[in-house]
């Protein structure tokens, strides 16, 4: 019987792959798609619960978060690209100049 | 059953193929895939309207911005530098730890939950408008905040991208001797 | 009524068929009538009237040497053109083709979706995925300028397309394509209520589905056919097959939301009784008229320049598209 565990479940990993994605990559575009990986995880969880509660809440916390994901990702980009020009790169190596 | 368990094994194998495919573009369409897949999830649980939504906003939009920077700045594969080694350790144990928590708060949860079958009417077949209604009464705020939000996000990305444009046009313009 | 999973599988078979069989005769009705229009005769050699032509080409298409760029990233050179065919046909299924059951006692649709109208929207933005993997994949030029030119025009066109039926969705109050149909033999037909959002829908489809003026991505003169070039045979016959099937997505999208879908004029069941009920045949008959203006445009009009198609798409058709729903919105808030 499929049961609201499994959803969390299924979330629980793709949070932990998303994790290691976000820690280990170095280009920084993984990264943003590591960010995507933990977003979608959440969005198991959020749509899973709402459904099993019954109620459309849930699926509205969902739009919020792929609209909050859109403007992040527009943003993320846009500032990867300013990187790429000053360094000729587009990994975090670079970044570290910011503790400098 | 079993479409769940080949639909989490499918979006598993997306998403490890996103954190480990050396080269970008091929690494996006993992996350594609991945993004695909749970919208067939959604699909499963009734979440229809969502399931429409993540395709058009997530798979249409989000990723193809990705490729769209990916081929802009060609980036290649990344090779682990020695002196990050020790951060690929750190990162299975943390993820290591999170799944493991994450799961055994998951599994150990005393509560029963109803399953998707008790599903009311108003939810079955995607349940846009019970969707629209909570959106536009309850959650009405939050709805304009996400609407500001996205616009305050086009104009700083538009305005961090713009600025190379001038420099570029104030560079000719010095190299011209104007 | 529900068909069974069985049906429905064969029922989409039979549509990809149709469709494909579609394309075949698209093709050679396109060049006949351009060649009409250009005062020459177009290919009549095979068989008559030329009526062969299609079996000719496709056995050209399947016997030629199918070149792999030695360059190229093979997985994906060879993944984008079926991404590209897959979800073009894949967009046709929610469209309604008849009253329930009218098909041979099943329903002439493959599923009746709740959220159709956004299904369709699904299914064609990943469309784009196709050409911009076919350029990248290509480690061509001229190939990755044609894709980028393409998915940027795509998604900005997206966004006319959905600002476009906003109001319609606002006036029917459902997302479903064949209540809207419903709603149109009830009341007034969409294009009627919504006038300036038809324009502005018609012409980001066009552009949507990438024909003449705004088939950019292509554009034989500057970029050699863009995202295509390195494609040959079968590859590039995939490629051809997902621009027409896209072409008759579109026509039968419009007709669904805006003209009254399957439904025919009402006036004629004085004539046959009930003939505004038949199934497919009205539905068919409003394609070819739009896919005729999709040939009638592209030999009458010039390919746009770039930056005039941006600007054309961001400041006056979005623009136009966005004011078409606020008044709707307004008109529906405040006046009725």
């Amino acid at each position: 019987m499929l049961t609201l565990n499994h959803f969390l479940a299924l979330g629980a990993i793709l949070f932990a792959i998303g994790l290691y994605g976000l820690l280990s990559r170095r280009n920084l575009v993984a990264i943003l798609m590591s960010v995507e990986i933990l977003l979608n995880a959440i969005l198991v969880n959020v749509v899973a619960i709402a459904r099993f509660n019954d109620q459309a809440q849930g699926d509205v916390f969902a739009l919020f978060i792929i609209a909050i994901a859109a403007a992040e990702v527009a943003v993320g980009l846009a500032l990867f690209l300013n990187v790429f020009r000053l360094n000729g790169v587009a990994t975090v190596d670079p970044l570290r100049r910011m503790k400098e | 059953m079993l479409t769940f368990v080949v639909l989490s094994v499918l979006m598993i194998v997306g998403a490890v193929g996103v954190i480990t495919l050396k080269q970008p573009v091929h690494a996006a369409l993992s996350l594609v895939a991945t993004l695909l897949t749970l919208a067939v999830t959604y699909v499963t649980l009734q979440a229809h309207f969502l399931a429409a939504i993540q395709v058009i906003v997530y798979a249409g939009a989000i990723m193809v911005l990705f490729l769209f920077v990916i081929m802009l700045l060609n980036i290649q594969g990344d090779q682990p530098q020695p002196h990050f080694r020790w951060m690929q350790i750190v990162a299975y144990l943390t993820a290591l730890l999170a799944a493991g928590a994450i799961a055994a708060t998951a599994f150990l949860s005393p509560r029963e939950l109803p399953n998707a079958e008790l599903m009311s009417e108003a939810l079955a077949g995607g349940g846009a408008a019970a969707i629209g209604e909570a959106l536009f009464n309850d959650f009405v705020l939050a709805f304009q905040l996400v609407g500001v939000l996205l616009l305050t996000g086009i104009i700083g990305a538009v305005s961090l991208v713009q600025r190379k444009a001038t420099q570029t046009a104030k560079d000719e313009r010095e190299l011209s001797g104007v | 009524m529900i068909d069974s999973l069985l049906i429905t599988f064969l029922k989409a078979l039979l549509l990809v068929l149709v469709l494909l069989g579609a394309f075949a005769y698209m093709t050679l009705i396109e060049r006949r009538l351009l060649g009409r229009m250009q005062h020459r005769f177009g290919p009549n050699r095979v068989g008559p009237f030329g009526l062969l032509q299609p079996i000719a080409d496709a056995i050209k298409s399947v016997f030629k040497e199918d070149i792999v760029v030695s360059a190229a990233d093979k997985f994906v050179y060879f993944l984008a053109p079926f991404i590209s065919i897959t979800f073009a046909l894949s967009a046709f299924g929610a469209i309604p083709a008849g009253p329930a059951g009218s098909f041979f006692g099943f329903n002439p649709w493959i599923v009746d979706l709740d959220i159709g109208l956004l299904y369709v929207f699904a299914a064609t933005s990943m469309g784009v995925y196709g050409v911009f993997l076919a350029g990248w994949a290509s480690n061509s030029k001229y190939s990755l300028l044609g894709s980028l030119r393409s998915s940027a025009q795509m998604i900005s066109y997206e966004m006319g397309l959905g600002l476009s039926v906003l109001g319609l969705i606002m006036i029917t109050g459902t997302l479903n394509l064949r209540e809207i149909v419903d709603y149109q033999s009830g009341a007034y037909l969409l294009i009627l209520l919504q006038p300036v959002a038809f324009v502005t829908f018609l012409i980001s489809a066009i552009a949507e589905v990438n024909r003449t003026p705004f088939d950019l991505p292509e554009a034989e003169q500057e970029i050699v056919a863009g995202y295509l070039t390195e494609y040959s045979s079968i590859k590039w016959a995939l490629f051809q097959m997902a621009e027409y099937v896209n072409m008759m997505t579109g026509a039968a999208f419009i007709s669904t939301l805006f003209l009254g879908g399957w439904r025919g004029p009402r006036f004629l069941d004085a004539v046959v009784p009930g003939i505004s009920e038949w199934p497919f045949i009205w539905l068919i008959l409003k394609m070819a008229i739009f896919m005729f203006l999709f040939i009638w445009l592209r030999a009458t009009l010039p390919r746009l320049r770039y930056d005039q198609l941006m600007r054309f798409g961001w400041i006056w058709l979005f623009e136009l598209a966005m004011l078409s729903a606020i008044v709707t919105g307004a008109v529906i808030a405040f006046v009725l």
